[in-house]
């Protein structure tokens, strides 16, 4: 697993892939920054979260459509599966090198806090809460947008998918609030991706939420790993 | 060692992979040989654990590559068809990845180095693959192969992209290794396994068809042997003579390639050598044998008689075969 997380981490940074994830993330939170909480005065960072979520859920694919596609495409995978390691370190190795690219774009962003809390106002714990809820949920997409690359070998099938998958999300999220019937309740709140957060970004914390998000990576990793696997059965 | 017993692969009604056996000691190089698409590559990715078996097992030294698959590929070292490489990494970076990658407990840098020696990568080693030629990264790919000191070697088509001086130098390479390890190769090129293998597994349809030495299998084949000589004298004395030596099957005239003299092809009765009274019957004639070789049944012969002549499928698979050889 070392070895993978380190090659992939590695790649991120010999292609513009990841300096252009963290340079878009971090001006997105600045940006936003700026217009709402400097020129709005305000210690508020539920605004600052919420287009961190909607960023994050449009430039995961950037990460991800590479993953294994590439691996598919240029026939690499014969090095990855044939070596002595289990399929599921190679997942996970390339799962947490693509955290780590994201781990260090919410660290490039943390100024904004230094910032609001030399100004005042600002709550600690629900920062906290925040960021670790914002990193718990692009783990959850980032396994999705994984699984979804080692299904195709084209890269571009791969984002593309990815992406109409992470906007089809959203807009069920969206549907299922305005319908209040009991069925799209019971639906809604499995497939609740991103209301949930709203909890959070409130400055509630709710531990099954995290364990939602940590549930859901889990499980599209398992997938992966799954489909490596049938990969070998064809 | 590597022994494979009833390996078999089915793709839907496709039978990629027929029910192959065999056995491999260590210090043998064993050359796996049949036109496109006879399940060389299949066989090769079974052994190695990158496709499962529809049925049958390969083991590894003693461990059975579905049992006990992170055991069993430690010890195998493989190039497949295309070879896999990283294109944004330099061969340096690869191969360092390689070596985590197998967890190899060697000395990194003397073992790395040693392997880029091997194969004549050591200029190229700060490069990026992308910018190399085919013939280097193949060389590469053999390079990541090594990386670990694998008992066993299973290499695809490991001269395909190499220029002759490249070929020979790889072949030579592979000869080395080859005396300590078990080697599996792969080719549809003949002259390359009468260069590097002792024993050549003819494949086809998913099949093994043959299964002999290099030399052996061409008796087996068709039992006669075929000279090709270079006799002084003149034709129409000199072929008529050649004609009444017992056990002469055919004598065909190739020509005159050296003034004052003719080229024969001669061809034997099964399990008659004909050598000495045809050095009897020209001495008496008076003329002199200047050039002799063995043109018998040669790997082309073998392999278009065991693929084509003698392992003829369902209807039609003849005509098949045909077809694809024309497209190639």
């Amino acid at each position: 697993m070392k070895a993978i997380f380190k090659r992939e981490f590695a790649s991120f940074f010999r292609s513009p892939v990841g300096y252009v994830f963290i340079a878009i993330t971090i001006l997105v939170f600045y940006g936003v920054f700026y217009l709402v909480n400097i020129s709005g005065e305000t210690a508020d960072m539920s605004t600052l979260f919420l287009f961190a979520q909607m960023l994050i859920a449009l430039i995961i694919p950037l990460l991800t459509m590479n993953l294994i596609s590439n691996e598919y495409n240029k026939k690499t995978d014969q090095l990855l599966l044939t070596a002595p390691v289990s399929v599921m370190s190679i997942v996970l190795g390339k799962f947490f090198a693509a955290l780590a690219v994201i781990a260090l774009a919410l660290c490039g962003t943390l100024l904004i806090p230094v910032v609001l809390a030399s100004v005042g106002g600002f709550v600690f714990w629900t920062t906290l809460g925040n960021y670790l809820s914002t990193f718990f949920f692009a783990a959850a997409f980032l396994a999705i947008g994984i699984f979804i690359s080692s299904m195709t070998e084209s890269n571009f099938i791969s984002g593309i998918l990815s992406w109409a998958v992470f906007i089809g999300l959203l807009v069920v999220d969206i549907a299922v609030g305005s319908y209040d019937t009991p069925f799209t309740v019971a639906v809604g709140k499995w497939l609740a991706f991103y209301s949930r957060f709203d909890n959070v970004r409130l400055g509630i914390f709710n531990f099954s939420d995290f364990l939602f998000y940590i549930s859901i990576a889990a499980i599209f990793l398992f997938l992966t790993g799954r489909m490596l696997e049938k990969k070998r059965y064809a | 060692m590597i022994e494979v017993r009833d390996l078999v692969k089915h793709y839907g009604n496709k039978h990629a992979v027929n029910g192959i056996s065999f056995r491999i000691e260590k210090g043998e190089i064993v050359g796996f040989l049949g036109p496109n698409g006879a399940g060389k590559s299949t066989t090769m990715n079974m052994i190695t654990g990158y496709l499962s078996a529809t049925s049958g097992t390969a083991l590894i030294g003693d461990v059975d590559i579905l049992e006990d698959p992170i055991a069993a590929k430690k010890n195998i070292g493989y190039l497949p068809e295309q070879p896999p490489l990283y294109m944004d990494m330099t061969v340096r970076e690869f191969l360092n990845f390689v070596f985590d990658l197998k967890k190899v407990q060697l000395p990194r840098k003397a073992h790395l180095d040693e392997i880029c020696e091997l194969v004549g990568i050591t200029h190229v080693a700060d490069r990026l693959i992308r910018n190399l030629s085919k013939g280097y990264k193949q060389r590469v790919g053999l390079a990541q192969a090594l990386v670990g000191d694998p008992e066993v070697l299973i290499l695809d088509e490991p001269t395909v992209g190499l220029d002759p001086i490249q070929i020979i130098e790889i072949r030579n390479v592979i000869k080395n290794l080859g005396r300590e390890r078990t080697v599996i190769l792969s080719t549809h090129i003949l002259p390359e396994v009468q260069a590097i293998c002792e024993r050549v597994l003819v494949i086809n349809n998913g099949k093994i068809v043959a299964d002999g030495r290099a030399a052996d299998l061409g008796a087996r084949v068709d039992g006669v042997r075929r000279l090709n000589v270079r006799i002084t004298g003149d034709v129409k004395v000199v072929a008529p003579a050649l004609r009444t030596i017992d056990g002469m099957k055919n004598v065909e005239i190739l020509g005159e390639k050296e003034s004052g003299s003719c080229d024969y092809q001669l061809t034997s009765a099964p399990g008659i050598d004909i050598r000495q009274p045809l050095f009897r019957k020209l001495e008496q004639l008076g003329s002199a044998i200047l050039e002799m070789r063995d043109a018998g049944a040669s790997l082309e012969d073998i392999f278009v008689k065991l693929t084509v002549e003698e392992d003829v499928p369902a209807k039609g698979g003849k005509r098949a075969r045909k077809n694809k050889e024309d497209k190639q």
